[in-house]
């Protein structure tokens, strides 16, 4: 561990040191064991773990399962990465929301597909009464799908594709089987740490729960956050200790993880029947899904009026001036959302840089470490120090929080190319007597800069979606889109679509004109083209 | 003078050849020649650079300067790779100017042009080098290497990728201006036609003891 991985693995351990202050109780002066009692008091406390468990999990498998799937066709074609990115920036917050315009009663979807099944249009089919938290899995696993299959890319890059065919071919496998039994079991070794940070975010999410419900009981996430931003410090104190207790949960399974992951070496790769039928529906779906939420989005920002039996809304500019009072929230999570893609990055390349120069050639497992932390007591324990080092929540403090979450999806992105230097042009660099901050600005960062374009905008996607650090870093007086968001989403459709479609589209523009920039940069350029930059190997 | 005493390379406390011992006088370039996998060009690296598990055995003396692990020869080399190793966002001009970085700006352009010219690659200092043909890729390397004059020319099978006309023009403007300069000159191959006319060879044979 070099000493910046140290003061991060510090900057993590810190919240955590808050959160068990807290919890002790040494500002409010109420025993620990009271705080306990009043946890365990919370009404149908193990139906809502109970259910936050299987959220987590079934949006876990679908994930891994459509992950799966899309893998093979991403790594057997040459697809554009354009498409995936643009799945990864997708906020959870918008398309929750969009989800939840288009699958609840009057939902743009019911109200197409309702005449067609026969179906009465107003009935709560999904929404609010969804006990099982369909709405939430769906939501996650879309996402998440996303997400592991950037990472499982990134992953079989790595691997001799080709050569596998190759044996695969003359082993009389088909490219399925290849995929299947050579590929992908080698793509799982190294995904776990996603594999996980899926898992945790599944389980503590708030924004996606806090839209999509379930709301009876409310999944594990919300009911703490209830508890944290409480006025009483005894539920407040409940609620540091409930995140403590899930802390300590969540370590237990890393462990689990880990000793599955290590255990998991077998010859027999069995493969359950219809399982690539139904990762090919879920993914088929899923696309479906995505567009109908975001043709909701737009539609329902647009819509002056929509009678319940009618086909089509009543569409007018004039449902378009509430845009006006979301200007404010808008240029609120422009210059936050930039500010930490642009902090991110900084620091991103100066560490990268340092770890290179004292010869590491792997990302250190504390940036995993960020990504494995629930928002809720990274956030909660950041606001404690904010106001230890005599700091008041504001938007700096926002900046500085959402720059935290941001950097270890950066770091994941760089690292690799990064480090993947040919220690050749190393040599020639040295040779030529240039300082290290000339060949890192000369060389490696215009080297590197389609990645470093894309790395600050899934930077500005991650702050764009950011709710919990924004809140409570904030002190709830910081207005972004995505809090404008949760807080209309209840009330007023129009105004909750509009922010979620802008949402929605602020980080498209970004990945849009970071490829747009970079590619305009080094048009003259044939080696710089592509997905990375040639090599003249 | 550079002067090998008793050189070898050390990897996972092995070492990879029988150490050597030899002098290159100026304007001279000494060849290694040996097997495949035998640590040749593990070797140019390790006068260079410091490498995880690799350790230069012996003694270096430049012009009567010993080398050691914080004086390496990266101070007044330049190595040719068997691979161009340009970089892929910067000019073929750039590229080769690369190298003259400790030396004024105003000299950059005329050097680079004068080595075009003489590698046969005139008026192609703006161009894109990924546009280049391989073996033209590997000539702007070698302009890159020459460009700084410098002390000691690491050449790591420089002329494969080159076809038997243009190997034999690098060549002369390689040995040439080690010549000229009456600097040194280190070239690892596996062809003998490769070698210079003049100047000794060493055959690398393969270490029976272990360190």
């Amino acid at each position: 561990m070099t000493p910046i991985e140290r003061l991060f693995a510090l900057i993590l351990f810190l919240p955590i040191a808050g959160l068990i202050d807290d919890a002790y109780g040494r500002y409010s002066g109420i025993n620990w064991i009271d705080g306990v009692d009043r946890l365990m008091t919370e009404p149908a406390l193990l139906e809502s773990i109970l259910l936050s468990v299987w959220v987590a999990l079934s949006s876990l498998l679908i994930s891994l399962l459509v992950a799966r799937a899309v893998t093979q066709k991403v790594t057997n074609t040459h697809d554009s990465p354009l498409w995936r990115s643009l799945l990864l920036a997708m906020p959870h917050s918008a398309l929750a929301l969009g989800l939840l315009l288009a699958l609840s009663a009057g939902g743009v979807g019911w109200r197409w597909l309702a005449p067609i099944l026969d179906l009465p249009v107003h009935a709560q089919y999904l929404f609010p009464r969804d006990k099982w938290g369909l709405g939430a899995i769906l939501s996650l696993g879309i996402k998440e799908s996303a997400f592991l299959t950037a990472t499982a890319v990134i992953i079989a890059k790595r691997l001799p594709l080709q050569s596998y065919r190759v044996i695969a071919a003359q082993a009389g496998l088909t490219t399925s089987e290849c995929h299947y039994q050579l590929i992908w079991p080698q793509i799982l070794r190294s995904l776990w740490p996603a594999v996980f940070v899926v898992f945790v975010f599944s389980l503590t999410n708030l924004e996606v729960s806090l839209i999509l419900g379930p709301d009876q009981p409310q999944l594990i996430g919300v009911r703490l956050f209830q508890l944290l931003i409480d006025p009483d410090p005894l539920n407040r104190q409940a609620g540091s200790i409930g995140l403590i207790i899930l802390l300590l949960v969540l370590g237990l399974i890393w462990l689990v993880f880990q000793i599955l992951n290590r255990s998991r070496v077998s010859n027999k790769r069995r493969c359950l029947p219809g399982i690539n039928f139904v990762a090919r529906l879920f993914t088929i779906s899923f696309s479906g899904l995505i567009c109908m939420a975001v043709v909701s989005l737009l539609i329902w920002s647009v819509t002056l009026r929509w009678d319940v039996l009618e086909p089509l809304p009543v569409v007018s500019v004039q449902a378009l001036t509430s845009v006006f009072s979301l200007l404010p929230p808008l240029v609120t999570s422009l210059v936050i959302g930039f500010s930490t893609s642009v902090i991110a990055v900084f620091i991103a390349v100066g560490i990268l840089e340092y770890s290179v120069s004292r010869g590491h050639n792997r990302l250190h497992w504390i940036w995993w470490a960020y990504l494995w932390m629930p928002a809720l007591p990274l956030a909660s324990g950041l606001l404690a120090w904010v106001y230890f080092l005599g700091g008041s929540p504001g938007v700096w403090p926002v900046i500085l929080g959402h720059t935290l979450i941001a950097l270890p999806y950066v770091m994941i992105i760089v690292s690799e190319p990064w480090f993947d230097r040919d220690v050749r042009h190393e040599m020639i660099l040295k040779q030529s007597s240039m300082s290290v901050c000339l060949r890192l600005f000369r060389v490696w960062v215009p080297r590197h800069s389609r990645l470093l374009f894309l790395a600050g905008a899934l930077a500005f996607a991650v702050s764009c979606a950011l709710y919990t650090q924004t809140m409570l870093l904030g002190g709830g007086r910081v207005e972004t889109l995505m809090t404008e968001l949760i807080v209309t989403v209840g009330s007023d459709r129009r105004s909750s679509a509009l922010a979620g479609f802008i949402n929605l589209v602020l980080p498209f523009t970004a990945f849009t004109l970071a490829l747009l920039i970079n590619q305009s940069l080094w048009k003259h350029r044939a080696g710089m083209q592509g997905e990375g930059y040639a090599d003249s190997r | 003078m550079l002067i090998l005493d008793n050189v070898s390379v050390k990897r996972a406390n092995s070492l990879l050849f029988e150490p050597i011992s030899c002098v290159i006088k100026p304007g001279q370039v000494l060849t290694f020649q040996g097997e495949s996998g035998l640590g040749k060009s593990t070797l140019l690296h390790a006068l260079i650079h410091e490498e995880p598990q690799v350790e230069l055995v012996g003694q270096v003396t430049l012009d009567g300067q010993c080398m050691n692990m914080s004086i390496r020869l990266s101070e007044c080399a330049q190595t040719v790779f068997q691979d161009p190793m340009l970089f892929s966002h910067l000019s073929v001009g750039a590229n080769i100017a690369l190298s003259m970085h400790r030396f004024p700006r105003s000299k950059h352009e005329r050097r680079v042009n004068t080595l075009l010219n003489q590698l046969g690659l005139d008026g192609m200092a703006g161009a894109d080098p990924f546009r280049l043909s391989r073996g033209q890729m590997m000539r702007v390397a070698v302009a890159r290497a020459l460009a700084p004059r410098p002390r000691v020319l690491l050449l790591d099978e420089p002329f494969s990728a080159l076809d038997r006309e243009n190997r034999e023009h690098v060549k002369a403007v390689l040995f040439g201006q080690i010549e000229n300069d009456q600097s040194y000159g280190i070239l690892v191959t596996h062809h003998a036609e490769d070698r210079p006319p003049e100047g000794e060879c060493v055959c690398l044979m393969p270490s029976l003891s272990d360190v």
